[in-house]
């Protein structure tokens, strides 16, 4: 039996594996100590270093910020120390594998970064302490939302359905099943179908799904032209979108150049008229042919600005009839969140969530216009205008009452004079009174166009 | 060779049949594993120092020491390599010892083999579940239904455990359903669950009782019993429960 | 055998064999050295309960944050006490009035000077803490709720 002696280094000098060896070991720890001083997130902060944030509200430590280094804190209500990110937005929290950090994401198909999408609204900005709250205390934002006419879009299904002879007497439709157990108003009905085009096989149905169903805050539009730009669910209106639908933030990680990003992450309820504008005013359509005909003349719009780029983008040329009130105010200077979010109530279209009248505002000959004085500090009102940055209101103000009972708290009342200030950090108005004045009004037409007869502006 | 050689000299033996220290013959399987094993110890040891062993937390700190702690991922790594590593080469060195007759006139160095080898896979099974994420949650309930299987003494059914627990605690997204019923008779805001499986059979025509129940889960107001015909109930378990997790509320609420 | 003669015994192989030892030795030195950055890595730990003030002396105006406790400090003719700064609703910040009411500026919520809910949407009122003294500082324990007319004196 021959034996296999070790050697010990030294006969030739070193053997060669110990060389290799210590290379090879020399060059793992290098290659290590590399990726340690630069991991793949290192390339989103100036000075690298893991970002670790433990918000109060659960106590639940999340790394996101490591990466997402700059982001706009959502909003003031939403503090980020207090919040975090995962409890709106889901994902791995202590993850900063871009892969296995973002799965899980709370979002729609469309856009996983957006928590406010209808479909997942329950799971984000839902639950009963948040927005899926109790009716009494005005929390149920998400319940008046999924059943508003802007989620629904009752409105045109039932309008097509109708100019089709599909229509049943009693039976609406709407894009969510949705039922309501206490109807207020008798304009309202009970309950929404859920529309599926394919159960009632009809060419005009079938067009309709495949044209026009894009226009609802449930749904992502589809083009990428400028101003079409928007998010879903609720950040269809409470985030702003460029026109160009760029991210103009300091998120590292957003791109700057490709389109579909909200202009910063922002939430605001200073909601701007260009906001409205991504759905409304963007051209015609005509459930009869099932054609939409955009609007073309916007083209040099860029040029102008102020109150004449306002008018530009809000009235096509060819109207010349406003008040002064439609192109000097911001929608929702006029437009309540009862109207706009829904009431509650099932509309199965839109004039019948409708509200506000010219005489909300202006009163009629004989009547000044109603008014309520806010004496319980926990009234809604006092809510909207905090949360609200360009007016405010307080304890014992009176303030103007909308038809269904709303106090629009950024209209308020002293001294006989009634002066509007705007949501949207536009400047206060005075606004102008009926009663005691010469103006012809007729009490029964409160129509936009009625009173243009005799108030409008020329350019 | 009057004298009999120690453990370390087992390992670094001083001399060695030139036939059997041939790369060929052991493929070094044996010296391989003993350095992942090294490895796996000074890289479990330094783990230890931040893992926290609590079901709430334990997923928490091995992220923490994946992500966020300085050399965590090279650490995490080597441990978890290393460790499906060596399953695989303490198999094949025991398939060597096997193949190549080293086991003869060495039995109680067979034995101490064999038993090596199944602590290893023991290990290699808790180290998995130690991660406390979800695969690591199901290695543990294969594992407890596989000892539930050879085992005839009546252990807790996991699915029903599972069951119970989202029953009571709901998920990360889901909502319990303890929220709104109770299982003792009493009424929240839906009806009580008390004796659902001898009920949910009944209720509706043709469908049987498990049936029955995954339909109220993913559509509840698909049948709405007597008393709650105004279908507040959460609409989105379908989606925020897996079907796994359905089939274990089911297995829970059919032994009510 | 002298020094000399030892240092004149030390051949060229010598000497390649110990420079092949520190080459050796050193990335996994440098390794060890880097596995110290591991250990000195501190996780979040479960939230400590009791937080150090600091002195009296060196808050010039009451009511003061302490943003160390997370924690409105007050001082009246009894001695001192301490409000949890965190709202009972959502957990942000509230801030202290010139009347010792506070408001929370998230969602609204008001307390009065008491912790009672004012306005809402919190529904349970602020938590008063247990204050002591540790040599001359002042300590603060967030598990240990106390009646509001609790004080510390000086």
């Amino acid at each position: 039996m021959s034996f296999h002696k070790r050697k010990l280094a030294g006969s030739v000098g070193v053997p060669i594996t110990l060389i290799i060896g210590t290379v090879a070991l020399t060059g793992a720890l290098l290659a290590a100590v590399n990726r340690q001083d630069n991991p793949a997130w290192s390339r989103w902060q100036d000075n690298p270093q893991v970002r670790l944030i433990t918000p109060t509200l659960n106590g639940e430590a999340e790394l996101c910020l490591t990466c997402h280094n700059g982001i706009e804190q959502i909003s003031d209500s939403h503090p980020v120390d207090t919040f975090g990110c995962v409890v709106c937005h889901g994902g791995d929290r202590l993850s900063l594998d871009e892969e296995v950090a973002h799965t899980g994401l709370i979002g729609s198909e469309a856009n996983p970064g957006n928590p406010a999408d209808l479909s997942v609204v329950e799971v984000s900005c839902g639950s009963v302490d948040c927005h899926s709250g109790d009716v009494a205390n005005d929390r149920d934002h998400i319940e008046r939302v999924t059943r508003s006419v802007q989620a629904s879009y009752a409105g045109a299904i039932n309008a097509l359905l109708d100019l089709n002879g599909l229509a049943q007497e009693g039976v609406y439709y709407g894009n969510l099943a949705v039922s309501d157990e206490d109807v207020v108003n008798p304009a309202a009905v009970e309950a929404l179908r859920r529309f599926d085009p394919e159960s009632f096989d009809n060419p005009a149905v079938t067009e309709f799904a495949e044209e026009c169903l894009t226009c609802h805050v449930a749904s992502q539009t589809v083009t990428d032209e400028p101003y079409y730009h928007r998010g879903t669910g609720c950040s269809s209106c409470h985030t702003v979108y460029a026109r160009n639908g760029l991210y103009q933030g300091s998120d590292p990680t957003l791109s700057q150049t490709e389109t579909g990003h909200a202009a910063t992450h922002e939430l605001t309820t200073a909601i701007p008229y260009t906001t409205c504008n991504h759905c409304h005013n963007r051209g015609t359509h005509d459930l009869e042919t099932l054609t939409f005909t955009p609007r073309d003349d916007l083209d040099g719009v860029e040029a102008l600005s102020g109150s004449e780029r306002r008018m530009a983008e809000l009235y096509t040329a060819d109207s010349t009839h406003y008040a002064v009130c439609q192109y000097e105010l911001d929608c929702i200077d006029c437009h309540t969140a009862n109207e706009v979010m829904g009431d509650g109530d099932i509309y199965t279209n839109e004039a019948d969530a409708r509200r506000v009248e010219c005489r909300t505002c202006h009163g009629t000959l004989e009547e000044s216009p109603a008014t309520v004085t806010l004496e319980d500090p926990n009234d809604v009102a006092f809510r909207r205008a905090r949360l609200n940055p360009f007016y405010d209101v307080f304890v014992g103000n009176t303030v103007l009452l909308s038809p269904d009972g709303d106090a629009m708290g950024h209209i308020r009342v002293e001294n006989d004079l009634y002066s509007l200030s705007s949501k949207v950090g536009g400047p206060t108005y005075l606004i102008p009174q009926v009663m005691g004045s010469e103006c012809e009004q007729d009490v029964e037409r409160q129509r936009a166009a009625d009173c243009q007869e005799c108030h409008t502006y020329e350019p | 060779m009057a004298r009999r050689p120690n453990f370390y000299e087992h390992l670094r033996t001083p001399s060695t049949p030139a036939s059997s220290a041939r790369f060929t013959y052991t493929f070094y399987l044996g010296a391989i594993s003993v350095a992942l094993f090294i490895i796996l110890g000074v890289t479990g040891i330094l783990e230890m120092f931040l893992y926290v062993p609590t079901p709430d937390k334990a997923n928490e700190s091995v992220k923490l020491i994946a992500y966020a702690a300085p050399y965590g991922w090279l650490i995490r790594n080597m441990h978890y390599w290393a460790g499906q590593a060596m399953v695989v080469t303490v198999t094949l060195h025991m398939a060597r010892v096997l193949f190549s007759g080293a086991y003869k006139n060495r039995r109680s160095n067979w034995l101490i083999g064999i038993s090596l080898l199944l602590l290893t896979l023991v290990l290699d099974f808790t180290g998995y579940v130690l991660r406390w994420d979800d695969r690591g949650s199901w290695a543990l309930l294969v594992g407890t239904n596989l000892v539930r299987s050879i085992s005839p003494e009546r252990t807790p059914d996991p699915q029903v455990a599972m069951g119970d627990e989202i029953f009571h605690n709901g998920t990360d997204i889901a909502p319990a359903c303890a929220l709104c019923h109770t299982l003792d008779g009493t009424v929240l805001v839906g009806p009580t669950l008390q004796g659902i499986s001898e009920t949910a059979g009944k209720r509706v025509r043709g469908q049987s009782a498990r049936s029955y129940l995954i339909s109220s889960i993913i559509s509840p107001n698909a049948y709405k019993p007597p008393g709650f015909e105004n279908g507040s109930m959460y609409p989105d378990y379908g989606r925020v429960l897996s079907e796994d997790q359905i089939d274990a509320l089911v297995a829970f609420l059919m032994t009510q | 055998m002298s020094l000399k003669e030892r240092i004149q015994a030390i051949d060229r192989r010598a000497v390649l064999r110990g420079m092949v030892n520190v080459i050796w030795a050193a990335p996994v030195a440098l390794g060890l050295g880097q596995f110290l950055k591991f250990l000195r890595f501190e996780p979040p730990t479960e939230q400590a309960t009791r937080f150090t003030l600091g002195s009296p002396g060196s808050f010039t105006t009451f009511p003061v944050y302490l943003e160390s406790g997370q924690v409105w400090l007050f001082q009246d003719s009894g001695g001192y006490y301490a409000v949890d700064a965190i709202c009972t609703h959502l957990g942000c910040t509230v801030y202290a009035q010139p009347d010792s009411s506070f408001q929370c500026r998230c969602h609204g919520s008001q307390f009065a000077a008491d912790g009672r809910v004012l306005v809402g949407p919190a529904t349970v009122p602020l938590r008063f803490l247990q204050l002591s003294w540790d040599g001359g500082r002042l300590v603060v324990d967030r598990a240990l709720q106390v009646d509001p007319s609790v004080r510390l004196s000086a």
